[in-house]
């Protein structure tokens, strides 16, 4: 009976990583406000009393039972316009994450809302869109990659200079996520199934050739159609193969590695990926493949985000060792500096290393003088080992010293760095541009400069450190 | 991992209890509402039956009402094409499709309505208000006649798939009628 317990318990309650439904979040309220922006010329049109569905026709064009919405309250062009506004407001709060559980709150109503105002515009994509926000207004733990989660490892980082442990949430968030994809495909498939064109391979050429969904020219759609029979059939096997996610987990021991349950969800998530990018390339559906691709992130858990950042460290990088990022840690704008990049650093390739210790600077730079450090951030990358000589304390003898490092500073550290933190990958090449480098030194030579500079000419900082900085030369 | 002491605590296990049985019956909720009577799957059927009248204001409260028929169960082949004319000079003047001339984005919603307006039939009163708006939008002045041309065509269901030269020299047999039509007010 206990084991029954503990079985049901984890089931339910076993912790994950909240990090997927923090980039669902994102990712669910970036498409929500995108195709909400492109009706910005239509909402008189679709929700107001002005439009196409007046007073007089509400009771031909709704249910009469267990509808909300709040344009049954507000129904004039102007106030409903106001409405719009509030839920671009809202979903763009929950993009960024500021007052995370309300806006997203709020932006799920509204959306609703707009939903319930007007069935004739929605498709695939809006209920898909509704699903992923009922379960983000009632996950326990929504606020990964948020403001608001930054502004809490702020002050982490200010008291402790470490960052807080990484958020967590129970499990069955994800379960009702994962159910609730089950179903859009096993429905799906089945009622693909109960038709005659997927069976006989006609099905993608037919929608490839409907002009209300074809992206590309007919005469592209033509080429493409030659592939109608291997998609026909490989969308109906990709639908129903949601159906081994449904595999109960006493099975797993007997069965080889390759049908294992991580390997059997992420061959259907780089399925679905492959399947709603290709729908997305070639034909306009309105918000669904986003969507679909959207709630995919929410299925993502701890594993595959460890294994991802093993693979492209193993792949891209050398790990003998991370990068020690010399900072001044007594300076508002190099600890601020520090704790953006360590936010940054989801590959974990980072170790910041407060340079007015006197031990730690010993232990990690000690060929570097305090003045040069002073200047500029430092950064010591994994690379070729260099031989220094120096002398002992009793200096009676040398010792060696083998650096394994290269060592950079300034716009060139920063510029290094960039290849390290993902979030910069896409600017990082755009910094080796000829005019660039010049541009950025002369940028962070002016900003190193005067970051100590204080209204009184003299910062509280510099006259503490000062003293010792002196005694350091 | 279960954590006895949480089982101990009362009104964190009575909270555990809560949220199970919430999950168990949204579950339920989803999957009755989203069975589809036409895939004629005797035991699906008698469970949407038995379980819809339980779910069916929970689904449609949280507005988690949903079906999953895309491009099933087979994809839409009517291709459609609409355009508001008036009728000035003793002629309905030509003008053009709403397709052309117009961003995709706008497009798409308003030819999704009309799309959607053509399944309710002609002359259905909410294509008199679609008219009503454009004479609103246009300015035109009362006793105008306006009305939506709709051309249309069926793309082919074959039983086998088309070779890529049967698509190329395809043509599709377009076909027009008044979807509705009236005079401003």
């Amino acid at each position: 009976m206990k084991n029954l317990f503990t079985m049901i318990d984890r089931f339910f309650f076993r912790r994950i990583s909240a990090s997927g439904f923090g980039l669902m979040r994102i990712a669910w309220a970036g498409t929500a406000l995108t195709f909400l922006l492109l009706q910005w010329g239509d909402v008189p049109f679709f929700y107001s009393n002005q439009g196409i569905i007046p007073p007089e026709l509400y009771d031909s064009s709704f249910r009469s039972d267990f509808r909300f919405t709040v344009f049954n309250y507000i129904e004039n062009p102007q106030a409903v316009f106001a409405v719009y506004f509030l839920t671009l407001a809202a979903l763009a709060a929950t993009v960024v994450g500021w007052k995370t559980r309300l806006s997203t709150t709020v932006a799920t109503v509204l959306l609703f809302s707009f939903h319930e105002r007007n069935l004739l515009p929605l498709g695939g994509g809006d209920t898909v869109l509704r699903n992923l926000g009922f379960l983000l207004m009632i996950a326990p733990q929504i606020s990964a990659f948020s403001l608001d989660r930054v502004r809490r490892q702020w002050r982490s980082w200010e008291e402790t200079k470490t960052l807080l442990p990484s958020l967590t949430m129970p499990i069955w968030p994800w379960r009702l996520l994962l159910w609730q994809f089950i179903i859009i495909y096993i429905a799906s498939g089945l009622d693909k199934a109960s038709g005659m064109m997927w069976w006989n391979g006609t099905a993608v050429a037919s929608a490839l050739h409907h002009d209300h969904f074809a992206r590309w020219p007919m005469p592209v759609m033509d080429i493409i159609s030659a592939a109608s029979p291997v998609l026909s059939y490989a969308t109906i096997v990709f639908e129903f193969g949601w159906l081994l996610m449904l595999m109960p987990r006493w099975i797993i021991p007997g069965l080889p590695q390759l049908i294992r349950p991580n390997a059997v969800r992420r061959a259907l998530l780089f399925g679905g990926v492959l399947f709603h990018g290709s729908i997305f390339l070639l034909m306009d559906v309105g918000s669904f493949s986003v969507a679909m691709l959207a709630g995919y992130l929410g299925l993502l858990l701890d594993e595959d985000f460890i294994d991802l950042r093993d693979w492209i460290n193993r792949k891209f990088a050398n790990r003998k060792s991370e990068i020690v990022v010399l900072y001044d840690a007594s300076c508002r704008l190099c600890r601020r500096s520090m704790f953006v990049m360590l936010l940054l650093d989801h590959l974990h390739r980072l170790k910041p290393v407060n340079f007015r210790d006197t031990k730690l600077r010993k232990e990690h730079a000690p060929d570097i003088t305090l003045k040069d450090l002073d200047r500029s951030m430092h950064i010591r990358l994994p690379g070729e080992c260099i031989k220094h000589k120096a002398k002992s304390k009793k200096g009676d003898s040398f010792m060696h010293f083998a650096f394994c490092f290269q060592t950079l500073n300034g716009f060139d550290a920063f510029r290094a760095l960039a290849w390290h933190l993902p979030t910069l990958w896409l600017i990082a090449p755009f910094l080796y541009v000829p005019g660039i480098p010049p541009l950025g030194r002369i940028a962070y030579a002016r900003i190193a400069a005067s970051r100590n500079r204080c209204a009184d000419g003299f910062c509280e900082h510099e006259k503490n450190w000062l003293p010792r900085l002196d005694s350091n030369q | 991992m279960a954590n006895p002491s949480i089982l101990s605590s009362v009104p964190r296990a009575g909270l555990r209890v809560v949220i199970i049985l919430f999950c168990l019956f949204h579950m339920t909720a989803v999957a009755a509402y989203s069975i589809n009577e036409e895939w004629k799957i005797a035991p699906l059927t008698f469970t949407r039956k038995q379980t819809l009248p339980w779910v069916r204001s929970y689904m449609l409260i949280t507005s988690q009402w949903q079906q999953w028929n895309l491009f099933s169960p087979d994809p839409l082949r009517r291709v459609s094409r609409y355009r508001v004319q008036t009728f000035e000079g003793n002629a309905w003047q030509e003008t053009p499709w709403l397709h052309e001339g117009i961003s995709r984005f706008h497009r798409a919603g308003v030819t999704k309505t009309l799309r959607r307006l053509e399944e309710q039939g002609p002359d259905s009163p909410r294509t008199q208000q679609f008219l009503l708006i454009a004479c609103r939008e246009q300015g035109l002045a009362a006793g105008t006649l306006v009305r939506v041309q709709r051309m249309y065509h069926v793309l082919p269901k074959p039983e086998r798939p088309l070779t890529v030269q049967k698509w190329k020299t395809y043509l599709p047999d377009w076909k027009s009628d008044t979807l509705a039509e009236r005079s401003c007010p």
